[in-house]
C-alpha cells in the first residue's frame, strides 16, 4: 500500500470518527477497476484506494450533497479546480467540504495509457485543500498544441472534422452529467424549444455548440466529458478551444484562483467590446 | 421448406471479393474502423473499409433497425405528408456479433406481435444477417451464461474464423449469397476445426451472470449512489427499446415534422407526467427500473431476460457500474 493510500485512510477515519464529515467521497476497487465510492462509517475506510486508476473527478457528487451535509472529498489537482469554481459559482459552500488533496502523478486508462490531460497537466498539486497527501511537485507548461492543430485547419476541414465526430453522438448526455461544472438544474439541452431531440444535422451541432459555449469560464479541463463519451468524441479539445479563447480575451482561467471574477460576471460591454471585435 | 445448412469455406484474402459481390445487389452494413481502435457499423461504400478484426463494435447494430432518430411524418396545417422513413434496397448486415443478433430477437418481441411497428419491421424484414462468430471475447462478455454467444445465433449466415479462412454456415434460403467461385465446399477437416475454434472461444469467456435472482434481494439502492443518470448504459445496449416522440416545428407557419428518437429510463424526464408528477422521482428509482425491466418485467412477459451479455454497459459506464456484479450480488456475502 502506498503512503498516500495509508494516510488517506487515516485522515478519512479521523474525519468520520470525529464527526467532522457525514461521509467521504473517494475511490474503491471493484472487479479490477476503480469506482467512485461513498464511505459513511469509519470502519469502512479500508475500502479507500488511491492509484493510477483513480481518474474520476469526484466533485460532481458535491452537487448532490444536501446543504446541511458536511462532506469529505478526495481531490487531485485537476479535480480541485472544479471545487474552486463550484465554490465561486455558489454551488458548494466552502465550510461544508473537507478536501483531501492529493499531489498527483497522473492517471492511466485501463490499457495503462496516460490520459491526455495528464500529459500536459499544469496543476498536479491541488489548488485548494484541507490536508495535502504526497509531495508537492512542479506542473508542466501550458500546451495548447492539440487546439492549435485544429485551429490551423481550414473552415471546411474543421467542419468536416467535427461533423464526423458529432455524427457519432448518441445524445446520452454522459458528457454533461459527469461534468461538475454542468450544474444547471434545468439544462437547455433538455428543453426541446431550445434544442431538438433529433440526432440529425444541423440539430446535433446545436446541442454541441450550446454545451461548448456554456463551458466558457467554467470548464477546468478535467477531461471527464471526453472520458465518459461512449463513442469517443474528443470533447476536451473542443472545450479547451473555448478555454483558450477565454484566457486570451479575459485573462481568466477557471478554477485556478478563488479571487478571480468569472468573465461572465466581470464582462463590461464598453470596455470589452473592442477586444472581442479584434478577434 | 425446412432449412438445411450449407457448409462452405472462404479464404481470408477473398472476403473483400465476397463483399463486393454482395454489394452489387445489396446495401451492405459492416464494421468499419474509425480512429485508432473504435469500430462502428456503417453503410459501406467500399469493401476495403470493412474491418474483420475487432472484439465488438462500440455501438450495437441496433441503430440500423431502430435509428437514433427518424422522421415519422411532416405536417403543414392539417396536411400530413411524407409519412414513414423509406428504406429502399435490400440490405445485408455483415459481421454482427452473435450477442447483437440475439439483441435483435429481443427487440422483435417488443416491436412485433402485440403491436407491429412498421418502421422497425420493414427494416428487419429487408435485412439479411451475416454474423461473425467471436474468437476473442473480452473480459466483460458474459453471453455464454445467457446462451446468446459467442457463436450460435439466429443469423441467416454464420461465419467462423479458422485462421487463414472462414467457415460459412448458411441456410438454404440464402444459397445465392454464397454461390460464388471464391467460396468452396467445406472439407470434413474444416468442420472439425470449426468445432474446435468455437469451443476455444467459449472457453475464453470467464464471466457468467446468475439467472432467476430475486431482485428485491439486490443492493440496487446502494449501487445507484454513484450513478450519474446519463443514458449511456441504455443507449449502447442492443436490447433497450424505449423511444420518445417529438416535433420540430415552426409555429408561425404551422409546419414541421414529427420524429421519434431514443429515450432512456435513466433520465428524470422519462417518467415525468403531464401535471408535474414524476413516478420515478429519485435517481435510485430510475436505476432500479433498468434492472427490474431487464431481469424481471421482460422475462415475466417474454420468458427470457432482456440482456444478451454483450458487456457494453459495463465497459462504458463512466463510473464502473457492473451489471454482472449487481445481479450476482449475494446478500449473505457481507463484505459489501
Ligand atoms: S466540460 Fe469536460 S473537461 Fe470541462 S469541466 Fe466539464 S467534464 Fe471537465
Ligand atoms: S457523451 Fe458523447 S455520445 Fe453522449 S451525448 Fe456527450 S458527446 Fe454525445
Ligand atoms: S452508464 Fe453508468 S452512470 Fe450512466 S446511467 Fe448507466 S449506470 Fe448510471
Ligand atoms: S444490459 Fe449491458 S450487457 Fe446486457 S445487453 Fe445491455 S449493454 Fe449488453
Ligand atoms: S458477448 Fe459473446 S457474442 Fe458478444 S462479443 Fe462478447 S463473446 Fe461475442
Amino acid at each position: 500500500m502506498s503512503d498516500i493510500e495509508k494516510n488517506l485512510r487515516a485522515e478519512a477515519k479521523k474525519l468520520l470518527e470525529e464527526k467532522k464529515v457525514d461521509y467521504v467521497i473517494g475511490y474503491e476497487e471493484s472487479n479490477g477497476k476503480v469506482s467512485p465510492c461513498f464511505i459513511d462509517n469509519a470502519k469502512d475506510v479500508e475500502k479507500l484506494v488511491f492509484n493510477p486508476g483513480c481518474v474520476h473527478n469526484l466533485s460532481v457528487y458535491l452537487l448532490e450533497a444536501d446543504a446541511e451535509n458536511k462532506v469529505g472529498i478526495v481531490a487531485k489537482g485537476c479535480d480541485s479546480r472544479a471545487i474552486i469554481e463550484l465554490i465561486k459559482q455558489n454551488q458548494v459552500i466552502r465550510d461544508n467540504v473537507f478536501i483531501l488533496g492529493i499531489s498527483c502523478d497522473g492517471v492511466k486508462d485501463l490499457l495503462g495509457k496516460d490520459y491526455d490531460k495528464c500529459k500536459n497537466c499544469k496543476y498536479p498539486v491541488p489548488l485548494i485543500y484541507d490536508v495535502l497527501l504526497g509531495e508537492k511537485k512542479e506542473g508542466k507548461e501550458e500546451d495548447y498544441s492539440d487546439v492549435e492543430e485544429i485551429e490551423s485547419m481550414s473552415l471546411e476541414e474543421r467542419k468536416k472534422f467535427w461533423n464526423k465526430q458529432f455524427e457519432k453522438c448518441i445524445k446520452c448526455h454522459a458528457c454533461r452529467n459527469i461534468c461538475p461544472l454542468c450544474y444547471c438544474e434545468e439544462c437547455a439541452l433538455d428543453d426541446k424549444n431550445w434544442v431538438s431531440k433529433s440526432h440529425k444535422f444541423p440539430e446535433i451541432w446545436m446541442s454541441h455548440l450550446i454545451r461548448a459555449l456554456h463551458t466558457a469560464g467554467r470548464c477546468v479541463s478535467c477531461g471527464e466529458c471526453e472520458r465518459a463519451c461512449p463513442v469517443n468524441i474528443p470533447l476536451r479539445k473542443l472545450y479547451r478551444k473555448i478555454g483558450k479563447d477565454v484566457k486570451e480575451l479575459f485573462d481568466y482561467e477557471a478554477g485556478v484562483n478563488a479571487e478571480d471574477v468569472p468573465p461572465l460576471v466581470a464582462f463590461d460591454l464598453d470596455k470589452d467590446k473592442e477586444k472581442i471585435k479584434q478577434n | 421448406m425446412q432449412n438445411k445448412i450449407i457448409k462452405k469455406v472462404i479464404k481470408k484474402d477473398k472476403i473483400k471479393n465476397w463483399i463486393n459481390e454482395l454489394m452489387k445487389n445489396y446495401k451492405v452494413i459492416a464494421p468499419v474502423k474509425e480512429g485508432d481502435e473504435d469500430v462502428f457499423f456503417r453503410i459501406i461504400k467500399s469493401a476495403d473499409d470493412v474491418c474483420m478484426d475487432f472484439q465488438n463494435t462500440v455501438l450495437s447494430p441496433k441503430e440500423f433497425f431502430f435509428p437514433k432518430s427518424e422522421k415519422i411524418f411532416e405536417f403543414e396545417g392539417d396536411e400530413i405528408s411524407d409519412s414513414g422513413s423509406k428504406i429502399g434496397r435490400k440490405r445485408i448486415l455483415f459481421g454482427a456479433r452473435p450477442c447483437d443478433v440475439h439483441g435483435l430477437t429481443i427487440l422483435d418481441n417488443v416491436y412485433k406481435g402485440e403491436f407491429n411497428d412498421p418502421y422497425y419491421l420493414q427494416r428487419r424484414e429487408n435485412t439479411t444477417i451475416i454474423s461473425l462468430a467471436c474468437s476473442e471475447p473480452d473480459e466483460n462478455c458474459f453471453c455464454k451464461s445467457l446462451g446468446t454467444g459467442p457463436v450460435l445465433c439466429d443469423a441467416d449466415i454464420i461465419i467462423t474464423d479458422l485462421g487463414d479462412r472462414y467457415f460459412i454456415e448458411a441456410k438454404t434460403d440464402d444459397v445465392n449469397l454464397v454461390n460464388f467461385d471464391i467460396i468452396k465446399e467445406a472439407a470434413p477437416g474444416d468442420v472439425e476445426l470449426k468445432d474446435i475454434k468455437q469451443k476455444e472461444s467459449e472457453d475464453k469467456i470467464t464471466r457468467a451472470i446468475e439467472l432467476n435472482k430475486n431482485l428485491d434481494d439486490l443492493h440496487l439502492e446502494a449501487e445507484s449512489r454513484k450513478c450519474l443518470g446519463c443514458g449511456c448504459c441504455t443507449y449502447i445496449c442492443p436490447t433497450c427499446t424505449c423511444f420518445d416522440v417529438s416535433d420540430e416545428s415552426m409555429i408561425s407557419k404551422q409546419k414541421g415534422k414529427r420524429f421519434r428518437c431514443w429515450d432512456s429510463c435513466m433520465f428524470p424526464s422519462f417518467a415525468l407526467l403531464a401535471g408535474g408528477e414524476n413516478t420515478r422521482e429519485e435517481k435510485s428509482d430510475r436505476f432500479k427500473q433498468r434492472f427490474y425491466h431487464k431481469f424481471k418485467y421482460y422475462p415475466e412477459k417474454y420468458g427470457k431476460v432482456m440482456c444478451v451479455g454483450c458487456g457494453r454497459c459495463t465497459r462504458k459506464c463512466p463510473v464502473n457500474t457492473d451489471v454482472v456484479k449487481i445481479i450476482n450480488y449475494n446478500k449473505l456475502d457481507c463484505n459489501y
